[in-house]
């Protein structure tokens, strides 16, 4: 007797689908996910407990040892696994010690945006009215010139900085949380339960606020997932344009501009950072992917699975 | 049915499986017909029954994997379809057997005019001809499937149609070239009803200006009455009946054909209720032993050979075949209530 | 359509409008734009003549007044560095920036658009999983980390290009290539899956139906339509590339606007950052509203006149 419960799938390509709680899963089991975890793993234990890994003192200049090489290269030594800089600084500690800056600045930068873009993308879509006017014209003109060149901009006015430069990077990636959360307020305030919770007396903001929580959270998680690493990647820029960090710091950015000019002599100096860098970032970005399809439903995203 | 011609098109023995993550599913199994010309076969079934399946194999359209023509033979015009290249498939395509598929608005590019669309399909089989001559035909073709203003409607996208026009529009996109064969897969199935008996009037001038022998595959049975001539009932990639119309609208003679039949509502018989058929469409990937449809069969009746023995299409009347253990039994079961019910059905009657 | 073009360029001018304000009010956040722009070591003496010279005593709306009319005559001031007109030295280097832009974005276009259709057609082959992580690495890479490998690679070791950019033909290379990396990536990903979602559709199988030839399906009918998103995104890739040309004009040398941005920084000439900021957005503003007209073109369901 066949199974009554099963239909003929209309395309013999049906997929099962699996449970909830069970996409989750895919954090640990997916290979690009694991890999991801453990270099974010390894980059947060550096920024953490920098002091106790780092063989040396980020800062202590050494001029005996100077321009060392790395230990597998001639000349080198396993004292100082990467080499030294210009002022015999042990390029391993400061990359261990870089790892902090970035991590610093990726997360507190992409705090300040969501909780910045949330807030105004809250009050601007409640409020309506000139309020909104105000703030969207603002996000336009925000948009309208590149965010590399804006931060330029406001770097050059609030000057070097670690505290400097995460205010500036925050204050000028706020527009897109603010843009999906005001639409989100839009499509919702209109619905009849706030109209009614309205007529009753009850603040429409936490109705609203409860309502759009859900949908927005996906939307932010992925989005700020990704924008840690290019908010890495504009510090790292802004450094290397003498704008963020700045040396003695041990920042990666600034790090590889010291060694753009020493390219012939000690390549090593500019790409290890970088390579730290390049790490990191694809690490945040594969992590952002695979929270893209873990999430992948309540975005409704387009595009091919394989 | 013309006796003394050719067959247009010859399939014998259809075999197709496809090839998913869970198994293997044999969509189409040993499926046999022959198509005359000027006929118009309807092909019946439930979805997942093979109607589908088995037709786009002629033309090379299953994406090949998953899907695996494991045998069988469809000659036409002398050649094997199965076994032609692509390119000498492309040259049949178009251009002497046509496809119309079900959705119009997904079926057409929405980034091309309908007018351009039309004339690549002349243009693809015509190489040598002007440009002018290529939009004259488009737009006589247009006025044939009678669309209002074609010279204007020709330089206009599909999405500034409506949607019975674009089925129109497909229409005569597949009989530009004056096809051998015109297949439609479930033409008016995305239509609003009001519009489904224009389209199928459309259907019917196309396939009777240009003569072509017809498969229409619907799950309507109403579709069928009006237009086919021929019925070929599919269950679970198996043809189960197969014959004349009047015959089979006539005298079912397989369980399921009167389970369909029963369950269509008519205006004139004193009908307390539908009856569906009960139960649900055979898991594929595991489909019942001997008859696919013994699970679902009222008159099995325990039988063990449903289950044991796969049921041959046997001839059981003039252009009548079925494949069903006891058809002559089913065959006095109908008989009877008709007289009972003092009630015929014909073809006409489900129009 | 001459409306649609008329009423973008009125949005456009507004928005520029409202960066000129921006840029002007930056320079009176942090209070004084003369102590920003004297060296620290300078007397209040020597501040108070500054200013007096500058005109910075004055009422601010007179001020703003001043500085909108010279903008409209393209006049905003004498570079404080160099003493020449500074729009005049902005515009000079305008078009080797756009010249470098172009490049790069014409680059990625030829790269990605074969990759990303080839990619979709053998999806899971290798040739596409190698494909994806190159895309992957392309999008996290930091432009000036590009820049500098490539400068290691092919200038120092391979002497194949100039360690110095230029807008030569051998001299544009490697800089149009660090530039355009990013967006080559973007594109490929994009293209891919859109591919994979269009080769999916009833009117791919239409086309094939009507005996349409394989290659003319994936060129005119596929990928016509999978390139309407890509196309959409093109806007915001020269937005972005625009940015990102001051760090890779800096990596490279390259005379263009981004570079004498970054030496007006780091000689604090606030007049010709102004005048960078303000070209800047127009020129945003303007490719943004051709790459728009090209789009509405593309996609013939989108009404121009909406």
């Amino acid at each position: 007797m066949t199974d009554q419960n099963t239909t003929v799938p209309a395309n013999p390509e049906r997929r099962e689908r699996s449970a909830v709680p069970s996409r989750w899963r895919q954090l640990v089991t997916s290979p690009a996910s694991l890999f991801s975890l453990l270099v974010l793993l390894a980059v947060g234990l550096s920024a953490i407990f920098a002091p106790l890994l780092a063989p040396h003192d980020p800062l202590a200049q050494n001029l005996l040892e100077r321009n060392m090489p790395p230990f597998w290269l001639e000349g080198g030594s396993t004292a100082h696994l990467l080499g030294t800089d210009a002022l015999g600084r042990d390029l391993l500690s400061r990359i261990i010690y870089g790892a902090r800056i970035s991590m610093i600045v990726g997360v507190a930068t992409v705090v300040i945006q969501t909780g910045l873009g949330v807030t105004i993308g809250l009050i601007a879509g409640y409020r309506r009215g000139w309020v909104d006017t105000i703030f969207m014209r603002i996000a336009d003109v925000w948009l309208a010139i590149p965010f590399l060149v804006l931060a330029i901009a406001v770097a050059v006015l609030f000057g070097p900085g670690l505290i400097n430069t995460v205010l500036v990077l925050g204050l000028v990636g706020w527009v897109t949380y603010a843009r999906v959360v005001r639409a989100e307020v839009l499509s919702v305030r209109e619905r009849e339960f706030v109209l009614a919770a309205r007529t009753m007396g009850v603040k429409a903001m936490p109705t609203i606020w409860r309502h759009i929580l859900p949908n927005v959270m996906a939307s932010i998680l992925v989005v700020a997932t990704l924008q840690v690493s290019r908010m890495i990647i504009a510090e790292a820029s802004l450094s290397f344009l003498g704008l963020g960090i700045q040396p003695p710091e041990a920042a990666w950015g600034s790090m590889i501009a010291d060694g753009r000019d020493r390219l012939s002599q000690q390549w090593w100096l500019a790409t290890m950072p970088g390579i730290a860098l390049l790490m990191t970032t694809l690490a945040i970005n594969l992590l952002g992917d695979t929270l893209r399809d873990i999430l992948d439903p309540k975005l409704g995203k387009r595009g091919a699975r394989p | 049915m013309s006796v003394n011609t050719e067959p247009v098109l010859s399939v014998r023995d259809l075999t197709i499986e496809f090839v998913v993550p869970g198994g293997v599913i044999r969509a189409v199994d040993g499926v046999s017909y022959d198509l005359y010309p000027g006929d118009v076969l309807g092909v019946v079934g439930e979805s997942g029954s093979g109607k589908s399946v088995g037709v786009m194999s002629m033309l090379g359209l299953l994406p090949s994997p998953p899907a695996r023509i494991v045998g069988g033979s469809v000659i036409f015009e002398g050649q094997d379809l199965l076994k032609l290249n692509r390119r000498q498939l492309r040259k049949i395509r178009g251009k002497r057997i046509a496809m119309v598929f079900q959705d119009p608005m997904a079926a057409l590019n929405p980034v091309f005019k309908i007018g351009a669309q039309l004339a690549e399909a002349i243009r693809i089989h015509n190489p040598s001809a002007t440009r002018a001559e290529v939009r004259r035909r488009g737009i006589e073709i247009l006025e044939m499937v009678g669309i209002p203003e074609p010279a204007a409607r020709y330089d206009q996208y599909p999405h500034q149609f409506s949607g019975g026009m674009r089925q129109r529009a497909m229409i005569a996109m597949a009989i530009a070239n004056r096809p051998a064969v015109l297949i439609a897969d479930e033409p008016t199935t995305a239509l609003d009803v009001t519009i489904q008996a224009q389209v199928l009037d459309v259907l019917k001038t196309a396939q009777e200006e240009t003569g072509a022998a017809a498969i229409l595959i619907t799950h309507d049975l109403g579709l069928v009455a009006e237009m086919a001539n021929r019925l070929l009932v599919m269950y679970a990639g198996r043809v189960v009946e197969t014959g004349s119309i009047d015959r089979i609208f006539g005298r079912p003679c397989h369980p399921y054909t009167v389970g369909l039949l029963g369950s269509v509502p008519r205006l004139d018989a004193d009908m307390n209720r539908l009856v569906p058929i009960e139960g649900q469409p055979p898991n594929m990937a595991e489909p019942p032993s001997g008859c696919r449809f013994h699970p679902r069969c009222s008159l099995m009746q325990g039988r063990e050979i449903c289950a044991a023995q796969v049921p041959q299409l046997l001839q059981i009347g003039p252009s009548h075949s079925t494949a069903c253990h006891f058809a002559e039994e089913v065959d006095g079961l109908v008989d009877r209530v008709n007289r009972e019910m003092g009630v015929t059905i014909t073809s006409g009657d489900l129009a | 359509m001459i409306r649609f073009i008329l009423r973008r360029l009125g949005q456009g001018l507004i928005v520029v409008f409202c960066v000129s304000i921006v840029v002007f009010s930056l320079s009176w956040v942090t209070g004084d734009p003369a102590a920003l722009i004297l060296p620290p070591e300078a007397t209040p003496a020597q501040i108070e003549e500054f200013r007096k010279a500058m005109g910075f005593d004055r009422p601010i709306l007179v001020q703003y007044w001043d500085f909108l009319t010279g903008a409209i005559t393209l006049d905003f001031g004498k570079s404080l560095m160099q003493g020449t007109d500074a729009m005049q030295l902005v515009l000079e280097r305008l078009w080797p920036s756009l010249k470098l832009a172009l490049v790069a974005l014409t680059a990625s276009i030829v790269i990605a658009v074969p990759l990303g259709m080839i990619s979709a057609l053998k999806r899971g082959t290798i040739f596409d999983q190698v494909a994806r992580v190159l895309a992957l690495i392309g999008q996290c890479a930091p432009n000036f980390y590009v820049g500098i490998v490539l400068i290691l690679v092919f200038a120092v070791n391979l002497r194949m290009f100039p360690a110095i950019g230029d807008p030569s033909l051998k001299g544009i290379v490697l800089p149009a290539v660090t530039l355009g990396l990013y967006a080559a990536a973007e594109t490929m990903r994009l293209l891919r899956s859109g591919m994979l979602e269009v080769l999916g559709e009833d009117y791919v199988r239409t086309a094939r139906a009507k005996g349409v030839a394989e290659r003319w399906v994936l060129l005119k009918h596929a990928l016509r339509n999978a390139a309407i998103p890509v196309i959409t995104v093109m806007g915001l890739q020269l937005n972005t590339m625009m940015g990102r040309a001051v760090v890779t004009e800096t990596v490279f040398g390259y005379p263009g606007m981004g570079m004498l941005a970054v030496r007006a920084i780091n000689n604090r000439d606030f007049i010709v950052i102004q005048a960078f900021v303000i070209v800047m957005a127009v020129v945003v503003v303007a490719l943004n509203l051709i790459v728009d007209l090209i789009y509405s073109r593309l996609d013939p369901r989108i009404s121009v006149s909406d």
